[in-house]
């Protein structure tokens, strides 16, 4: 049996170390475990530096069997506490074994061969490599097509002159060497057999058929350059090549595909027209020109215009739809557009959808007033939202846009300044580092304990 | 909780310097890690106690080298929880 250390026991141990009471000991290790606690039901997480991390794991609901009676029974849904300790406790405790390393297991077949099959690069493998090479299955495939090359185009050639002084040496040169030429290296064994066919045969026919023997070489010199080739690709190709290059081909090949459609669409999109392409992006047109269903419908703004005046090179191009569709314009800055309100949507979400900025949020909300009184709750879904457009672009507002948002955040500020006075100061807060005039304009409304907080409040704003 | 809030909650309840409870956390802590690096088991009211475990050597197969390992033996530290914080954090659902 292990012999136990209790509380009293590890109080006792750390006030004569650290020379401390054993009172403050005792509230320390108990406030310690209290606020780990507190942590746990709030973060469900508690970490502390050079011990552990503490953190709750929810179980569902789901059916058990009990392990005695083998009834199934329902277990509730629950938590888990774990702790999972820090690395440096860890080493700390392994430090014995510290040394000890993972030792490789040698197996009689590696995995790395089943891997080799799949994937066709010789380089990799070593050992099943070499071991097909040598196979020798190439003499016994190469005998064959060669002498019945060889020798058909000879013995017909011999048969329509009927010279017998042209068969003895055609037969013994062509056979003879052919035998060795599979034993030695090709391409000198190929070489000589050429030379005497070219010499022997020709002579002979052309002394009495002249054409017919000028129609044959080209023949022959084909048929041996094949055979030539043939004989190579075939030395070549050991069983272990075989397999790889048709993989490694199919592969190519199933790579090459995607290849080409991507292209394939990319010269697609280069032949569109900007108003096109913009027009494939953001609107879904029904076939019909009677119906047409938009999803973004952006609309034309007089701050628009001056901004294009602006900036000529970023002009948006007008598209105009066939149908009583109204126009859509597209700015050099943020179109407004509508938005239909799906299930589990927020502003803030949205916002983040629609302009990358959660921080744009109260834009939406101000220009849905009607819809929604509360920013948390959003309106139910189906209905259709507007998404107030910008002069500028979500990262480099304009100073229009940032009167409008300090303008967004005053409104979200006076719904929260009833109920939630810490939220409504730092929406105060950023209204005012939006716009500095902003508060000027409702001195009336707004509360003094809030812009005594909101001065008094250092925090960190990006825009 | 991080490490600093939880320090200058603990100095707030034990009327002490956040320098000072730091160093008594962090030196009871170290004796904690000794003890239960001494194979003993330790027992803390309201938290649970610290075990450690021996495992012995064992063959696995690491999929990153596609081989067969015999990982040495280590030991690991086992945490059972008290009862009082199960029931408390039992059916708290935190999101």
């Amino acid at each position: 049996m292990k012999e136990k250390i209790t509380f009293t026991d590890l109080i006792d141990k750390i006030a004569s170390e650290t020379g401390a009471t054993k009172t403050l000991i005792h509230d320390l290790l108990s406030e310690t475990v209290a606020l780990n606690r507190e942590s746990l039901e709030k973060d469900g997480h508690q970490n502390i530096s050079g011990f552990g991390r503490f953190s709750l794991k929810w179980h569902k609901a789901r059916t058990g069997r009990h392990p005695q009676t083998g009834e199934i029974i329902t277990i509730e849904a629950h938590n888990t506490l774990n702790f999972n300790p820090q690395t440096s406790l860890k080493d700390y405790i392994n430090r014995k074994y510290a040394h000890l390393e993972a030792e490789l297991v040698e197996t009689k077949k590696p995995i790395i061969e089943k891997e080799a099959s799949k994937t066709p690069i010789p380089g990799l493998t070593k050992e099943p490599f070499v071991e097909q090479v040598k196979a020798p299955p190439i003499v016994e495939e190469v005998k064959a097509p060669i002498v019945e090359e060889i020798k058909e185009p000879i013995v017909e050639e011999v048969k329509e002159p009927i010279v017998e002084e042209v068969k003895t040496p055609i037969v013994e040169e062509v056979k003879e060497p052919i035998v060795e030429e599979v034993k030695t290296p090709i391409v000198e064994e190929v070489k000589t057999p050429i030379v005497v066919e070219k010499e022997t045969p020709f002579k002979s026919i052309e002394d009495e058929k002249p054409v017919a023997a000028s129609t044959q070489e080209p023949i022959l010199e084909k048929e041996v350059i094949k055979s030539q080739k043939r004989i190579i690709s075939e030395e070549k190709r050991s069983p272990f090549f075989s397999r790889e290059t048709k993989k490694s081909n199919n592969q190519y090949f199933w790579l090459f595909i995607p290849l080409l459609l991507i292209i394939l669409f990319f010269l697609f999109w280069l032949s569109l027209d900007d108003s096109q392409r913009i027009d494939y992006h953001n609107t879904k047109v029904k076939d019909n020109n009677t119906t047409t269903e938009k999803t973004i419908i952006p609309v034309t703004e007089n701050k628009d215009q001056t901004i294009n005046q602006n900036k000529p090179t970023e002009e948006a191009k007008i598209v105009k739809s066939e149908s009583t569709a109204p126009e859509i314009i597209n700015t050099s800055g943020f179109p407004e557009l509508r938005y239909t309100v799906q299930p589990n949507d927020y502003l803030y979400n949205i916002a983040r959808k629609h302009y990358k900025k959660e921080s744009l949020w109260p834009l939406i909300y101000s220009a849905n007033r009607n819809l929604m009184q509360n920013p948390d709750l959003l309106a139910p879904p189906g209905k259709t939202l507007i998404l107030p457009g910008l002069q500028g672009t979500p990262e480099n507002l304009s100073m229009q846009d940032k009167k409008d948002l300090a303008k967004a955040y005053m409104e979200v500020y006076f719904f929260y300044k009833d109920s939630d006075s810490e939220k409504a100061v730092y929406h105060l807060w950023v209204a005012k580092k939006l716009d500095t005039s902003i508060m000027e304009g409702y001195s009336n409304s707004i509360y003094f304990k809030d812009i005594e907080a909101v001065n008094r409040f250092n925090g960190k704003l990006v825009f | 909780m991080n490490q600093i809030e939880l320090i200058r909650n603990l100095a707030q309840k034990l009327g002490k310097s956040q320098v000072e409870t730091k160093q008594l956390l962090d030196s009871s802590i170290k004796i904690i890690s000794d003890i239960i690096d001494q194979d003993i088991p330790l027992s803390i009211p309201n938290l649970g106690t610290f075990n450690t475990h021996l495992t012995k050597k064992r063959k696995s197969f690491s999929p990153f080298h596609n081989q067969y390992f015999i990982f040495p033996p280590k030991r690991i530290i086992k945490f059972r929880p008290s009862i009082s914080i199960l029931n408390e954090l039992k059916t708290k659902k935190i999101s």
